[in-house]
């Protein structure tokens, strides 16, 4: 499968555990993945390898099939054919390997959807308390201890609709890893936000690709991309086109289609 | 709303006071020429309106005040004292049953005291920093109601239905000092008792076991002393008057309350099966007339069920009123649900949150709070619908307007009754309007609470 030989084949000095890659380090697999809204045939073929502590950042033009695809990675959308398996569970009618995969994939969605009901602090808790079954103190700290990580923890008692666009996206961040997950999706987290807010949460997600969590990204930030990813993945019509490490990807890239995106890109 | 501001001639932006409008153009005179007298068109219209006002007003005062008759033991004795005014003298006499019905004098406390008892339980919703509000609320429909038929009813209960009566002593008394102790220390009861026991490093719901033995023990207090004394039996029949309107009005909201949030989630529900039947049930009950609906009740009911049923006229209007209730519940609830995102479902859904969950902890409590001033104006309504009933033959407040005029000693005396009764739900739906506008106003607040 080219995808997998793909992600064996990268070598980067400064993350050398990534070049010793067996298959039981594989936390998310599809294979042969396709899906259609309707008639329409959204993702044809998609098959993808993710390794553990991958940072993964998927771009294409508007309507390729990125956000469907990572939707699909968490089940938030169901696929019709192919098979996914991530962390060991493969995604089928099966309830349990669904509350099983959600429970190890955090999202953060580019519309932050924090609960407007409840205050930063009871954001953050409430999935600890009701599915971890935690002690409330002990959720409280936890949740306390990564708004301290996303900087925001003075904000805790305020309810979202107080907090401005890039303050909403870091407690979403938080928000997902306080159900402790070992991959974290994003999709696009930075489109929403006014341009001032646009580093601010960049900076959190920097440094969380460096803790060594699986990361997959949708996002046109290509100065984050070529920063933190390991991989970039290039969909168009649905299809996986190509992908690369950053520099490769940047600077020769193979498909015609890719050099149109990225020539469009820079000179956009 | 800057600019509504900055257009009036609120001196807002600028440093300067405004002047005073010159005078005439300003006070009293001033708003009567702009508003009634501004041309010869509207001063004759004006005029006109006046006078229309005048000639039925009146004769109004004068039948209702002037010649009106206060003190009279028949409505013969009214006419002999003045055949031109009202005979205020027989509302006056009636009073009682109107308030009350036929429910016996000596028992009537019973009633006040359920009143008392629901005001006092609801209480602590609008007490700031109760933190057990919810459960305030759950209990309130959910156990509460079996107090209040202990009261009213009375009679002999066996064990297990006078536990569940009892039950609601003990959760007034605890959900008051689990309120008080929430506004003093900020932790409620079941957080305090957690405390004592250790259980404060555990899963809040181990919060619960403690909380579960205070109220058996409380429970059981009640029974035994329940048992010391024995409340007369009072058939529902003998309920009305306004007492009764309560009675059903509020039992039927209550009860709508949980079959319209279920009706909703159905008719939102994947399933077809569920999904069809839910659609159907609402919008059959929808083309419904009221009284069809409840003369259905009444009459093809009893065909439903085994024979030699006992029938309570009560329980079925009770049926009926709640059904509609709930269809047209069902229906803002949906309408407040789809105004959720539905960003919050996937959310709520990646963090591992099932349905049901999702909708509790997530959907519904924000999509309650986006519908609570169209709830109150439902309940005003069922106050108003509740009136139906006298058609079916009870004797709510309107049946028992009208059953002073049958009295051979007041026989004909209608008019006073029914301006009586008008003012009386003109007052009452008044009231809980301007509650419903408040709440409006309030709604794009925050914070929660009612
Ligand atoms: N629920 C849906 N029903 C039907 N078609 C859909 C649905 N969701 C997405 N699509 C279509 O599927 C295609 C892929 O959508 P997707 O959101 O995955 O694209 P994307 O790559 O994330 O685009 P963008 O950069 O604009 O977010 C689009 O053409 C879109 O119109
Ligand atoms: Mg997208």
């Amino acid at each position: 499968m080219p995808s997998e030989t793909n992600a064996m084949n990268i070598t980067r000095p400064d993350r050398p555990h990534i070049a010793s890659i067996a298959t039981d380090h594989i936390v998310v697999k599809m294979t042969d993945v396709n899906k259609w809204y309707g008639g329409f045939h959204v993702l044809r073929d998609v098959s993808l390898a993710v390794t553990k502590g991958e940072r993964i950042v998927l771009c294409g033009p508007s309507g390729s099939g990125k956000t469907t695809l990572i939707r699909c990675i968490n089940r938030l959308e169901e696929h019709q054919f192919g098979e996914i398996v991530v962390n060991g569970a493969r995604l089928d009618g099966n309830v349990k390997n669904i509350d099983k995969v959600r429970a190890g994939v955090g999202m953060v969605f580019q519309g932050f959807n924090l609960f407007s009901h409840l205050t930063v602090l009871e954001n953050c808790t409430l999935a600890p308390l009701w599915i971890r079954k935690m002690p409330e103190a002990k959720a409280n700290a936890l949740a306390m201890r990564f708004l301290e990580r996303v900087r925001i923890p003075e904000q805790a008692h305020k309810y979202p609709a107080q907090l401005s666009g890039g303050q909403q996206q870091r407690v979403a961040i938080a928000r997902a890893l306080c159900m402790d997950p070992n991959i974290l999706l994003f999709d696009e987290p930075t489109s929403a936000l006014d341009p001032e807010m646009v580093s601010e949460v960049l900076d959190v997600m920097v440094e969380l690709a460096e803790s060594g969590i699986t990361m997959l990204c949708v996002t046109h930030e290509m100065g984050f991309a070529r920063r933190v990813a390991d991989r970039i993945i290039f969909m168009d019509g649905g299809e996986i086109v190509e992908q690369a490490p950053p520099q490769e990807f940047f600077e020769r890239p193979k498909m015609d289609r890719t050099k149109l995106f990225l020539s469009q890109i820079v000179g956009h | 709303m800057a600019d509504v501001v900055t257009k009036s001639s609120d001196p807002v932006f600028t440093p300067m006071p405004s002047r005073p409008a010159p005078v005439g153009q300003r006070g009293v005179i001033h708003w009567f020429k702009t508003r009634l007298f501004y041309s010869p068109a509207s001063t004759i219209f004006t005029l006109v309106t006046l006078y229309l006002l005048y000639s039925i007003a009146a004769p109004f005062y004068d039948w209702a005040v002037t010649n009106a008759v206060w003190e009279a033991s028949t409505r013969r004795e009214c006419f002999d004292k003045n055949m031109n005014g009202a005979c205020w003298a027989g509302v006056i006499h009636w009073f009682d049953s109107y308030l009350y019905g036929r429910f016996p004098v000596s028992e009537r406390w019973r009633a006040n005291l359920g009143g008392i008892l629901l005001i006092l339980w609801a209480l602590p919703i609008w007490l700031p920093r109760v933190s057990n509000k919810a459960t305030v609320l759950t209990t309130m429909v959910v156990v509460y109601p079996f107090l209040a038929v202990f009261l009213f009813l009375g009679g002999d209960w066996p064990l297990v239905p006078r536990a569940f009566a009892m039950l609601g002593v003990s959760f007034l008394i605890v959900n008051w000092c689990s309120a008080i102790l929430s506004m003093t220390t900020a932790r409620n009861l079941a957080q305090h008792l957690g405390g004592w026991f250790g259980l404060a490093d555990k899963h809040p719901s181990t919060l619960l076991y403690p909380m579960v033995a205070l109220h058996a023990v409380l429970t059981a207090l009640a029974v035994v002393v329940s048992y010391s004394f024995t409340l007369p039996y009072v058939e529902t029949g003998s309920w009305g008057g306004l007492f009764l309107t309560f009675v059903i009005a509020i039992s039927s909201s209550l009860f709508a309350f949980p079959i319209g949030i279920l009706l909703a989630l159905g008719r939102r529900s994947d399933m077809p099966v569920v999904r069809i039947s839910c659609t159907t049930f609402i919008e059959v009950v929808r083309s419904m007339p009221l009284v069809t609906l409840l003369f259905m009740v009444i009459v093809l009911l009893p065909l439903f069920m085994p024979a030699g049923t006992q029938f309570n006229k009560l329980m079925q209007a009770l049926i009926g009123l709640s059904l509609f209730t709930a269809v047209y519940l069902a229906e803002v609830v949906r309408s407040g649900m789809q105004a959720i995102p539905e960003g919050q479902y996937e959310a709520a859904s990646a963090l591992g949150f099932g349905y049901w969950r999702a909708t509790y902890l997530v959907i519904m409590p924000q999509a309650l709070k986006t519908m609570t001033p169209v709830l109150v104006t439902h309940f005003i309504g069922n106050l108003k619908d509740t009136t139906l009933v006298s058609i079916i033959g009870m004797y709510d407040l309107l049946g028992m307007l009208n059953v002073s005029g049958q009295n051979p000693e007041w026989n004909g005396l209608y008019q006073e009754p029914l301006l009586f009764g008008t003012v009386l739900f003109f007052v009452l739906c008044y009231f809980m309007s301007l509650y419903g506008r408040h709440l409006e106003k309030r709604g794009s607040g925050v914070s929660g609470g009612i």
